[in-house]
């Protein structure tokens, strides 16, 4: 059921089992999860049904580091990011959760095998419609799903598989509504996290709304789920009775934030057949029930040899090249843009004409071959000084702003690049194309060309609590009903999307909480 | 009237070969018989001569290796040897065994970027070849080549 915070009177006291901070893709999971059970849930949610300026603007915070936008890559209302998120799904690899020796503070508490009971729940929640990620002949279509032979063991196909993208809000609004056991308050903002007086149990959220009514929720057990940034800040601000805020004891929280740095043009393809290029490679599929795309990654004994991060590429035609140049129709071109094309479109004929001189078959015609362009995104290597902090300015709840440092390393940018040379090294020897390095090596890298909208790292998930805020069931070090929930606790972030992880984290999670609700006795806290 | 010193026999292999080389302005017609025989090889498998050249200026613009005609065509007929090829070989042989080199170049990682593109080290010399071959031509003619046949 639903309840407007804004009509809870001033200084009601709600007592529940469970908490859940956030009613975005983590905590309607954990909540449905619990539906028809014996548990009462609150799930506390800052927003209403829809967008709402005043509730967003408490997203707005401050930038330190690399630029980036706070506000714009959230969204603060029932659903959370889910309500415009692209739906990219595929699970992270083996290989993500290892430690990694030429990673530094690589390695996940958790294995890979661990999180697998729970990724085909995960891509039914978000309905994906098939689990086949990896395997070409998995796909039944009247044509097979072959993938290109590229040269060497350094890369190989692999596939996403989108979400509608499933809009959490409205897809599991009514399953929130049906559930006896479980509430759910809108527009109503968890302020502080208060534990007990030794800071190791949560003792009651302070709530209060933007119309100023406020009140108190005391539950036995927590689950933080207020998206990959606002876990870390929401530690940091419950602060009343530890200073340096919750399960902060190590001077963890914050620390460590990480981005999929997403490269608009890192490399360009000439290919000197656009059919060669199944279209499963190229936009959304769709095979059986699912949508499918074929990606590019690096395979794990070329990123252990070379010592490099993930990235994944997907590429989409662009145009022809024909042998002889025909300028477009725009009369409004200056002369010296038109010099430029015509010596782009030379360029490619010359690049096109040596591959066909070598590797591939010359001409039969005038067409030379397509220019294909290439998006990716890639893995950073966790880094103590990129963080979030607390900043000194307020919202208009009283609260301190967030303040994002986001750094990325020299040796990221070099780890891409080196890629990116793999890249075509594949694909110059299979020989039909050949790649153009766009992205170049630096020894700094300080500006983002893009990024995810993927928040991860800043409470991360470690066995030794000086290493990390939560433990492997991402319960909080140091205190025994504090749980978070979301991406903020991936210790590395894998190359590809993190949603369809987090959601199957948050099952997880809800197992093991049913467990523990199952083994308590009436009355004692978890 | 040719060069002088020029044999009888070899003025008269250079003005067959001038048929197929028509492009190929005077530093070839200073070449060895065997040396011509070489590079009307790899003229064969040019698949468009004038672009390729273009490629070639680019890579010595860049600062890539400034080479002659004998030397680059000896250097690519060495590694082409080393695949089993003769400067007997039929055009779609020379091309088997340019596709072998070119990937065994970029198998072993020795790529030459022009312009950023990821080029294998033997194809780009193949391209200086065309370019030094190609000079006192026209460079900017590169694109519009008609398709050259199969071979
Ligand atoms: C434009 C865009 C595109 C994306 N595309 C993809 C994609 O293709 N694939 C993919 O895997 N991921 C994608 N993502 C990321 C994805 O949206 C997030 O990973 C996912 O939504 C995170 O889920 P969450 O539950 O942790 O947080 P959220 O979905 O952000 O939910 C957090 C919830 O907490 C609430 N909240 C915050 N603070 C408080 C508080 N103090 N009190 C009470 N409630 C609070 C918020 O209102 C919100 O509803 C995209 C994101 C964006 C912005």
């Amino acid at each position: 059921m639903f309840v407007d915070g804004r009509q809870v009177p001033e200084g009601t006291i709600i007592e529940t089992d469970l908490a859940i901070i956030g009613g975005g893709a983590a905590g309607i999971t954990i909540a449905r999860e619990f539906a028809g059970t014996g548990v009462r849930v609150a799930l506390i949610e800052s927003g209403g049904f829809d967008f709402d300026a005043d509730t967003q603007a408490l997203y707005e915070g401050e930038i330190g580091g690399v630029d980036y936008t706070l506000d714009g890559s959230r969204l603060r209302y029932f659903g959370g990011s889910t309500n415009h998120w692209g739906g990219w799904c595929r699970p992270l690899e083996k290989e993500d959760f290892e430690k990694r020796d030429w990673v530094p503070h690589s390695g996940w508490p958790i294995t890979r095998d661990d999180l697998d009971p729970y990724y085909p729940r995960a891509a039914e929640i978000c309905q994906l419609h098939s689990t086949n990620f990896d395997d070409p002949e998995g796909w039944k279509t009247d044509k097979p799903v072959e993938p290109l032979p590229l040269a060497g063991d350094e890369v190989m196909t692999r596939f996403f598989i989108y979400s509608p993208p499933t809009r959490f809000g409205e897809v599991y609004r009514p399953d929130i509504k049906k559930a006896e056991n479980v509430t759910c308050y809108l527009n109503s903002n968890v302020l502080e996290i208060v534990p007990t007086e030794n800071a190791a149990e949560v003792d009651h959220l302070r709530v209060a709304t933007l119309q100023g009514n406020g009140f108190t929720v005391k539950p036995k057990t927590v689950v933080l789920a207020t998206g990959g940034i606002e876990n870390a800040r929401m530690l940091l601000l419950s602060n009343s009775v530890a200073t340096a805020g919750l399960g902060n004891q190590n001077d963890m929280v914050g620390r460590y934030f990480m981005e999929h740095p997403h490269i608009p043009y890192p490399a360009d393809i000439l290919i000197t057949d656009e059919k060669l290029v199944p279209a499963f490679y190229r936009t959304y599929t769709p095979v059986e029930k699912a949508v499918m795309r074929g990606c590019f990654m690096f395979t794990p004994e070329y990123l252990a040899r070379t010592g490099r991060l993930g990235t994944v590429m997907t590429f989409y035609p662009r145009e022809e090249v024909k042998a002889a140049y025909t300028p477009p129709k725009d009369g409004d071109a200056t002369p010296e843009k038109k010099a430029e094309r015509e010596a782009a479109h030379k360029l490619d004929a010359g690049i096109l004409q040596a591959v066909r001189s070598s590797t591939a078959l010359p001409a039969k015609n005038d067409a030379l071959g397509w220019r294909f362009g290439i998006g990716c995104a890639s893995e950073q290597q966790p880094n103590p000084d990129s963080r979030i902090t607390l900043s000194e300015e307020k919202d208009a709840l009283g609260l301190n702003r967030t303040k994002l440092t986001w750094r990325l390393k020299g040796t990221d940018a070099t780890s891409l690049h080196q890629n990116v040379r793999a890249l075509a090294r594949a694909w110059g020897g299979w020989g039909e194309g050949r790649i153009r390095i766009m992205f170049q090596d630096r020894e700094e890298w300080t500006e983002a060309e893009g990024w995810g909208n993927h928040h991860m790292g800043s409470t991360r998930m470690a066995a030794d609590a000086k290493q990390g805020v939560c433990d492997a069931d991402c319960r909080v070090h140091g205190m025994s009903n504090l749980y978070i929930a979301g991406s903020s606790v991936y210790p590395t972030t894998g190359t590809v999307n993190p949603t369809l992880t987090l959601v199957a984290l948050a099952v997880r999670m809800a197992d093991h909480l049913k467990t523990r609700f199952a083994n308590t006795q009436p009355g004692e806290t978890l | 009237m040719a060069d002088a010193t020029l044999s009888r026999r070899n003025v008269l292999i250079l003005a067959g070969a001038a048929v197929a080389v028509s492009a190929i302005p005077l530093a070839v017609s200073m070449s060895e018989p065997e040396q011509l025989g070489l590079e009307n090889s790899l003229t064969g498998i040019m698949a468009g001569p004038k672009a390729i050249a273009l490629i070639g200026h680019r890579w010595m613009d860049q600062g890539g290796e400034q080479s002659n005609v004998a030397a680059l065509s000896r250097r690519i007929a060495k590694k082409l040897r080393d695949q089993g090829w003769t400067p007997k070989a039929t055009t779609g042989e020379t091309r088997t065994a340019m596709a072998k080199i070119t990937r065994a170049d970029f198998a072993n990682d020795d790529m030459v970027l022009v312009d950023n593109w990821a080029l294998s080290r033997s194809c780009v010399e193949l391209c200086a070849l065309a370019a030094l071959m190609n000079e006192g031509g026209p460079k900017s003619e590169a694109a519009g080549e008609a398709a050259r046949p199969h071979g």
